[in-house]
């Protein structure tokens, strides 16, 4: 695990930008015209974007050749964490319509 | 102050109704004469540094399967308990309150899931993955001690209600809200119910998290995923469910006890709480949890079919591939087990799909073991009798599960007897006749004489006969109508008869199991007679019999080149013999530590089920620095130096 | 340094994708509970948001400050890690600070968690999320004293850099947190 100053820095200054994005369009979404729909997905495309920052600068997932389990294994996790909330909210949404 | 030193503690929780009382003489006089045992004949020093303190998977294995059959015998009395009142409770009370009968089912159904098929499968795996894989101990020789030791504080603490409290849960085993929110179930039993399963599950995802590591990292050098054997790989795919679905249940049962301790409004009725998202997120967690309990099940026959058949198992890729697919789905089915709660059609067709899609791998292994027998020198020892059992129940219980995958079928059959049928017919179909068979197939293994094949038989034919009296009148009475969880009913149903045919077919299991007690003390007298002196009783086909009966606490001297999936047999056919030249072997040392950490966690349990604050920041400082302490000790590994081997390994030559 | 395909590594990756399972039944908790209000407060109502955004910035620059911390481990430098973390520790511990106020503002307003569905899933996602924070502030300092008093061998350096893996995946966490309770949440 090779440890690089720049990785750190690429990584803080990248993951800056995108929260103060973020920022800026949850406090002022009129500023951007975006109706609150698109402001939400926008958000969370630069939460998932921040998220792949960090994935790739600060916890080095992708790095060494020998990671590929723990790639695999978070992959894996992602899918998991993917079925729990979106099913979730798809299962829920129809039983709260159903089930007033 | 009060609430510092006792919390909800009253006066009350001493017991006081008969079934308390009896249930704290029958624990003070067992630990009595244990406690009484030991003094006599001076073994605390023994089972201290021998067995308590080990971290030879070997030895955590045979306290898992210890902790399990004592909880089995907890659980079958249960299960005899529900048989008699609803044998008698036709146009009567029968002979439990309605209350009390609720919380025996939701005690068996909690034990025999989490402290008996989870601890007897944890207990096989300990002893025989690493052999099969050539490894000498677990990736984390004391995250197995430390989640052994964490399970059984949860036996304790789900037991703990008979001494201190006065009732367990009556919600059914999976507490659902909000009947077990504080509005309808305000005293302590399903807060005991709550951190029983924290613990336990605590202690499962520990193990979980180690036998992954295990065996994706501590394999022998040549033995690539797919040279690994079956039962390998089956219980890597368990392990996987283990790590997704077992944090699911942590989260959930921590939501409601947050619901219950602090006044929160998760799955509450008022508040605007949601109660269908407690059964959504703790199906979430309950469906792959029975895929836990069969998966290695499947890996035991895959074994036990190829060596008594002497042939090399049928499809070992796409049994592989089964294992892989069946993991998968696991989580994608949870919604059937609540296609009534409303979700319409699009979401319950969905779900419904795919769990009929289930059944296309567990045919595939199906068909497989049986093209495995198939021109094979068939010896029908006692693991293989097991097998037939479990393939005729899996195929009658597999069916019955399609048939309710289906939403409008399981409609008419959802919580009635008929489903009771068939999660039983897969529990002890399969998971449990699993254990049956791979014990008694592991035993010359760990032990180093074989059990008695005759008592064994006995002991199957009790059990399966039993079964098909016992079961199949439930199949018949879910058709009629009966409901599970029921305490009395009316005789003009016509049920009595069919559930007093079960009732008989219980007493055929009792039999079965007084058979095996009998077969496990007889074997134990009469071992000389059936000693395993070369380390291979059953012509096996595998790694760990490649190791002396009962191996060495390092497993291999020598660890052997990697041919197949079926090492041993490439050996044997090469004319393998014991090799002589050895090397230094690094070990795990003994630790206590497992013990104190779980001894904190139990108070602490005890302390969050009573609201005991004072215990509570005690016991948690007390996790917190045997942690640290822990964290500090970089010694605990030791070198076993070649000399010392050959030494051992002499000993075991000279007989 | 660290060989990332180490088992002991490995075998706490595996147990960071549990815990991140956990929190992703809290927030689908949360998801589906957030409109949960019970005629009570609700998020837009709530939400300070600049004390948000301050509360971000300081656990971003913690998991910077962190891997510059183990970036000087990696170079054999005992100060510059040691400097770097107790950095990391007063940021971590300004979070928690800004966390609990926010926490006690919101009770002293009468919007507790006893309050709604929704208040009850906030708070504990957000403090499922805080208490892990302060076991990763204690572990901290548990890896200071190490750092301090033993040398800087493979096996202490595999456990400083578990430390940091679990501070960087709290952040990892955050970002969602920022982005779903309170960025979501508040614009929904």
């Amino acid at each position: 695990m090779h440890y690089k100053l720049s990785l750190s820095i690429t990584g803080f200054v990248a993951s800056l930008l995108l929260t103060l994005a973020a920022y800026l369009i949850i406090v002022r979404p009129e500023f951007f015209h975006l109706d609150t729909k698109v402001a939400i997905i926008t958000i969370f495309s630069l939460a998932l974007a921040q998220s792949l920052v960090q994935l790739i600068f600060f916890i080095n997932v992708w790095k060494e050749k020998t990671n590929y389990w723990n790639l695999g294994v978070f992959i894996s996790t992602v899918s998991i964490i993917f079925i729990i909330v979106f099913f979730s909210i798809w299962i829920i949404n129809h039983l709260n319509y159903n089930m007033q | 102050m009060r609430d510092f030193f006792f919390g909800k503690l009253t006066w009350d929780a001493v017991p006081h109704v008969w079934y308390t009382i009896g249930g704290t003489v029958f624990i003070i006089l067992v630990a009595f004469a244990i406690g009484i045992y030991l003094t006599l004949t001076r073994r605390w020093g023994w089972l201290w540094n021998e067995w308590l303190t080990s971290t030879d998977p070997k030895k955590i294995g045979t306290m898992y399967m210890i902790f399990a059959s004592v909880m089995f015998f907890r659980g079958m009395l249960d299960a005899g308990m529900v048989w008699l009142q609803q044998s008698i409770a036709a146009d009567s009370q029968g002979y439990l309150t309605a209350d009390h009968f609720q919380q025996i089912f939701t005690s068996h159904g909690d034990i025999m899931v989490f402290f008996v098929t989870m601890s007897f499968f944890f207990g096989l795996m300990n002893w025989i993955v690493p052999l099969q894989i050539g490894a000498r101990d677990l990736a984390f020789p004391f995250l197995n001690s430390l989640g052994f030791w964490l399970t059984v504080s949860g036996g304790l603490l789900i037991n703990l209600f008979f001494v201190i409290g006065g009732n367990f849960a009556n919600t059914g085993w999976l507490a659902i809200a909000p009947f077990s929110e504080l509005e309808f179930n305000p005293s302590v039993g399903v807060d005991y119910l709550i951190w029983s399963l924290q613990l336990s599950g605590a202690g499962s995802l520990l193990a979980g998290i180690n036998f992954l590591v295990t065996i994706i990292k501590k394999r022998a050098p040549g033995m690539t995923l797919m040279k690994m054997p079956l039962f390998t790989w089956n219980s890597l795919c368990a392990m996987v469910l283990i790590i997704s679905a077992f944090p699911v249940l942590t989260a959930t049962t921590l939501l409601l006890w947050l619901d219950r301790a602090f006044e929160m409004h998760f799955f509450t009725i008022g508040y605007a709480g949601n109660q269908m998202m407690y059964w959504n997120l703790i199906w979430m967690w309950g469906h792959p949890e029975v895929y836990i309990l069969v998966i290695p099940a499947f890996g035991m026959f895959s074994e036990i079919v190829s060596t008594f058949s002497q042939k090399k198992t049928s499809g070992y890729v796409s049994m592989v591939w089964a294992a892989i697919t069946i993991t998968m789905l696991s989580f994608l089915v949870w919604l059937h087990h609540f296609f009534v709660m409303g979700a319409g059609p699009s979401v319950n067709s969905f779900f419904g799909i795919v769990t009929m899609l289930i059944a296309i791998p567990a045919g595939v292994q199906v068909f497989n073991w049986i093209f495995t027998m198939y021109k094979g020198k068939i010896n029908l020892a006692s693991p293989m009798y097991w097998f037939i059992g479990f393939l005729v129940l899996f195929i009658i219980g597999g069916m019955a599960g399609i048939f309710m995958a289906s939403p409008p079928a399981d409609f008419q059959v959802h919580n009635s007897l008929f489903l009771v049928a068939h999660f039983h017919t897969m529990i002890v179909g399969v998971a449990l006749f699993g254990i049956f068979a791979g014990i008694t197939f592991w035993f010359p293994k760990i032990f180093g004489f074989k059990l008695n094949e005759r008592l064994d038989k006995q002991a199957f034919w009790f059990w399966f006969v039993g079964f098909f009296v016992a079961f199949m009148p439930l199949y018949l009475l879910g058709f009629m109508g009966a409901p599970r969880r029921i305490d009395h009913y009316d005789a003009a149903t016509g049920w009595q008869p069919l559930y007093i045919t079960a009732s008989i077919g219980f007493c055929f299991i009792l039999c079965g199991i007084a058979t095996q007690v009998y077969l496990v003390i007889e074997s134990i007298k009469q071992r000389k007679h059936h000693l395993d002196t070369t380390g291979d009783p059953w012509n096996g086909r595998t790694l760990e019999w490649a190791t002396h009966s009962p191996p060495p606490f390092y497993n291999f001297a020598i660890v052997p080149p990697i041919t197949s999936h079926e090492v041993f047999w490439d050996m044997k056919k090469k004319g393998w013999k014991r090799e002589k030249t050895y090397e230094d072997i690094e070990c795990f040392k003994n630790t206590g530590m497992g013990i104190y950490i779980s001894i904190f966690a139990f108070l602490l349990g005890f302390g969050f089920v009573w609201q005991i604050i004072g215990l509570i920041i005690l016991s948690s400082i007390g996790v917190i620095a045997c942690i640290i302490r822990l964290s500090f000790d970089d010694e605990m590994e030791y070198v076993l130096c070649a000399e010392d081997v050959a030494k051992i390994e002499e000993s075991y030559i000279r007989g | 340094m660290i060989d990332v395909s180490d088992t002991k590594v490995f075998g706490f990756w595996v147990y960071l994708m549990t815990d991140l399972i956990i929190f992703a039944v809290l927030f689908a908790c949360f998801i589906v509970l957030h409109g949960n209000t019970f005629n009570g407060p609700t998020a837009k109502e709530l939400f300070h948001l600049p004390s948000v955004l301050a509360e971000t910035l300081l656990l971003l620059t913690s998991s910077f400050t962190c891997a510059l911390g183990m970036l000087a481990i990696s170079r054999q430098q005992k100060n510059w890690a040691i400097i770097w973390f107790i950095i990391t520790f007063i940021l971590g511990a300004a979070f928690l600070y800004l966390e609990i106020s926010e926490f006690a503002e919101f009770v002293a307003k009468g919007a507790s968690w006893k309050r709604s569905a929704f208040l009850s899933s906030f708070f504990t996602l957000v403090g499922t999320h805080g208490l892990h924070i302060s076991i990763g502030l204690l572990w901290m300092v548990v890896m200071m004293f190490r750092i301090a008093l033993r040398p800087l061998v493979e096996h202490s350096v595999s456990r400083i850099f578990r430390m940091a893996l679990f501070w960087h995946f709290l952040d990892f966490v955050w970002i969602f947190i920022f982005t779903i309770v309170y960025g979501i949440g508040y614009l929904l």
